[in-house]
Formats: structure tokens, sequence, C-alpha cells
């Protein structure tokens, strides 16, 4: 689901945005009064502008970080493994429609017997990010 | 308007009035957080909660689709729509426990007739189908019965909690999410084994069965239920699993009840999935007493009430896993799982019976993609 890419996440990323603005125009502010002598006024600058910086980058960073939502769409490999109980060739390959643990597969290449399948499985299980 | 203009004006005032109005801020925000804290918080729960529904409902609507897309290939009817809506609904009621005594034959005569009829419901969609498809399809409208029913009863606590705005209803439905989001998509994950009939990690018991008894006579014992009598080291060995390679559990119960009342039997050992705990490995296996079967409990009553009447044993041994991968495509660990639990079977037959004596050996599990 494109989430990021809706109007709410726009606007919230301007609004924050411009609360960095605005914090950083409060630091400037902190560092005019101090250089004019008023070190309360300051200080009390400098504490809303830092309170507006971590709150707006923890903002934003947890829209851009935001966990991918659950993905219903698993990507993994089955393989088929096969082997001969004549003459012990062994192989896999992918997974066919119709393969089933302990049923015939494909001809033996060597002896071209009916191979047994003895192992159907996923490979990997990573589920897709978005 | 220049910028030294503003902060002469700014700065001209005396820093007490700053003071003051930021005082006068964090006093606001403070009464702000008694008065409507709690809603505040209410309403960022009910957030998550509907975020959480908004994908199990995802789920749902794919599980639904892929249902009407695998009966499709069958059965072009434009009326399968409101067919497959009507199958998902489908309930069953379980019988009273204010008096407890026979409970367990009234739930299997319940489910027992369920069975027939969905199964009797399906074969009118699906005429032509072979006997391991029809399973695998019945296993699938499970899944979206079940995952439905998740969704609806969540939706269910959703809706209530805005309308009351009761924080401990909200609060539950909230605290329960991550484990039903879970549940929700291992039952996701099940669906693709389904529909291609791959092997999945709760067949794991009928593996090792079937492992015992490849190639030997089978016979049918109970419904979708098979068994075959091997040696073992001078023992007899009478193995029981689900037919496969359709989406089977059988009824290893019935087939326990019939073989213990029918003949002396020393041992009985049953294999089966168990679901691991986080920390633990897939495949790890562990060996026990007692009736190792999972499901709503007819079968365990049965293979118990069994034993104990005549005295046997019950071993188990299990192969660990987690309730995805119970329910996915068989992972390899669960491969190497299946070969140490065949030892541990060995072993356990050495050790526990003499030479002459039968042992049962019951494989429990879903045996989708495994033959014998
Ligand atoms: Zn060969």
């Amino acid at each position: 689901m494109p989430v990021k890419n809706s109007i709410g996440f726009f606007i919230a990323f301007l609004l924050m945005i411009a609360l960095i603005m605005f914090s950083i125009f409060f630091f400037f502010l902190a560092v005019d009064a101090y250089s004019q002598g008023f070190k309360g006024t300051a200080l009390y600058y400098s504490m809303a502008g830092l309170m507006g910086l971590i709150l707006s980058t923890y903002t934003l960073t947890k829209m851009i970080l935001r966990k991918p939502s659950i993905s219903t769409i698993l990507d993994y490999e089955v393989r088929t493994l096969l082997q001969c109980l004549k003459c012990g060739f062994s192989n896999t390959r992918s997974f066919i429609n119709g393969d089933y643990v302990l049923g015939f597969g494909d001809e033996c290449p060597r002896c071209s017997s009916r191979m047994v399948i003895l192992a159907i499985y996923k490979t990997t299980s990573k589920k897709k990010e978005r | 308007m220049n910028l030294d203009a503003v902060l002469q004006q700014i700065l001209s005032s005396e820093w007490d009035s700053i003071g003051l109005i930021f005082q006068a801020i964090f006093i606001a925000l403070f009464l702000f957080s008694i008065f409507y804290g709690q809603r505040f918080q209410i309403w960022m729960m009910l957030k998550n909660v509907e975020v959480g529904l908004n994908k199990i409902k995802r789920m749902r609507d794919n599980a639904r689709q892929v249902i009407l897309d695998s009966l499709k290939r069958f059965n072009n009817d434009p009326s399968l729509d409101s067919t497959i809506d009507r199958l998902l609904e489908y309930f069953w009621i379980p019988p009273t426990s204010i008096d407890p005594f026979g409970i367990v034959g009234k739930i299997d005569h319940i489910l027992n007739v369920r069975e027939r009829r969905f199964r009797w419901e399906l074969k009118s969609i699906v005429p032509n189908i072979d006997e391991s498809r029809l399973r695998n399809l019945e296993n699938l409208i499970e899944i979206g019965i079940s995952l439905d029913q998740i969704y609806r009863v969540m939706r269910h606590y959703y809706l209530l909690g805005k309308k009351t705005m009761s924080l401990f209803l909200i609060y539950q439905a909230e605290a329960l999410m991550p484990t039903i989001l879970q549940e929700a998509e291992a039952l996701t994950d099940a669906i693709k084994s389904f529909t291609t009939g791959q092997p999945i990690g709760d067949g794991v018991g009928s593996l090792v069965a079937a492992r015992f008894i490849y190639g030997a006579e089978k016979k049918i014992v109970s419904e979708d239920t098979v068994m075959a009598e091997v040696e073992f080291e001078g023992r007899k060995l009478i193995v029981i699993k689900a037919l496969g390679p359709g989406g089977n559990v059988g009824k290893p119960g019935e087939a326990v009840e019939k073989i213990l009342e029918s003949r002396r039997v020393d041992v009985v050992i049953m294999v089966d999935a168990a679901l691991k705990l986080e920390g633990e490995e897939v495949g790890e296996v562990a060996e026990g007493v007692g009736a190792a079967i999972g499901g709503i409990g007819v079968d365990k009553f049965k293979i118990e009430e069994e034993a104990k009447k005549f005295n046997v044993p019950l071993y188990a041994v299990v192969v660990k896993e987690s309730m995805s991968d119970a329910l996915s495509t068989m992972k390899w660990e669960i491969y190497v799982g299946a070969e140490k639990a065949i030892n541990r079977i060995k072993r356990l037959i050495r050790e526990k019976t003499n030479v002459g004596d039968t042992v049962v050996l019951v494989g429990v599990g879903n045996t989708i993609g495994i033959g014998q």
C-alpha cells in the first residue's frame, strides 16, 4: 500500500519541516539574546528550540523509517529433492505442481528407473519489504 | 520587515514576561494532559487497532480471492461468489458443557456432520475433482473461515470500543492485536502451500510415519486414515497416518481405538509437530509421555481412553516448530528434525519393547503433499 505517498503523510512532513525551521529560528533568537546579555531569555529560547528540534526529528525519522507493512506475498523458492533408490543418484530441482513427498518423480538419468521424491522444502523465507 | 527589527522588539521586553508565557504554556499542557490525556491515549490505541484490523482485512480478502480463483478453475458459475461467502460463514455450535459427561462424543458427532455437509457442498460446486484436490480445497476454505472469523471478531471489538470509548475494551483489543496478527499471517502463509499441495510443517508426524511404511502394503483403517504393518528388528510395527497426499488429518483416534480393541498392543508411540517456544530451534526433537495430538481433543480423548483401558504405555516424540512453520511449506530443518525423530523412535522401540512385541506408531498431522 502506498502509505508514504498519502496526503496525510505529506501534510505531516511539511508540518515537521516547518517546526524544524521554527526551532532553528529560536536558536538564532537565543544566540542574539545571549550576545545582548539577556541570559535567562537565551536559556528559554534555546530550550524551546531544542524541544522543537527533538520533537520534529523524532517524528520525521519515525515517519520515514516506518516499518514496512505486513506483506501477504511471500518470497521463497520451493525445491524438490529426488533420489534414485536403485543407484543412489540424487538431484534437486524447482517444485512442480503434482509433486509430493514419497511420490514418484522424474526418470533417473543414470539407470532410467523412476526416482522418488524425498523432500519438498522452501529455501528462503524473506518477506518482501515495501 | 527586517529580522533585526523583530528581534529588537521581542528582546526589548523584559525576560520575566517571556518566562511567564512559557509557564502559562506548561500549565496549559499539564491541564490538557490531566483532562484529555486519557482520551488522547484511547484515540492513539484505537488508531493502532484500526491499522491492525486493516491488515487482517487485506489478508482475509486475499484468501477469499485465492479460494475463488482455485474454484473457478473447475467451475465457472457466476453465482460462485455468493456460494463462497455462504461457505465462509458456515459455523458449528459446540455442545453444552453444563453436563460434561459424554461431551467428546457429541463434539465428534457434530464435527462429523459438519465435515460431511461441507464435503457434499464442495462436491456440488466442483463435481469432477479428485479426492486429494478436494481435500486441499477443503483445507483452503477452512483457512478462509479462520481468517474471516478473526476479522469479524476484531472488527467487533474495534467498533464496540469506538462506540463506547471504553478504555478496557480498546486496551484488550490493542494488547491482543500482535498475537492475532501473527496468527493471521501464519494462516496467510498456509494459503500458498494448500493451493499448490506442498507439504507443511505440521505434517512432520505424517512424514515420519510414512518413512516407516514406504513400500509396504496399506489399507484404510478409518476415514481418510491408512495403516500398514511392517517388521522392525523382530517387533511388529503397526503404523497409522492420514491418507496422503491430499490435505488430510485423518481420524487417528478412531484408528487407535479399532486396533487396540482388536489385538494385543504393548506400546503406543505418537509423533507430532509441537509448537516451539521463542528461543528454541526449529526441528528440535523432544521426547516424553502422553498423547501427542492437537486439535479440539476428540482424538486425544479417544487415544487416552483406550491406552488407559488396556494399560498400554503412551510415548510421545515431537518435532518443534513455530506456528508459521507449521502452516507453511516445510523448511529443510524440519526434514532434519524428522530424521532425528525417526532415530529416536527406533531407539525407543529397542529400549522399551522386546522382540515379538507389537508397537503402534501414530504419525499425527496434516499430510498434505506427503504420500505413503
Ligand atoms: Zn538410478
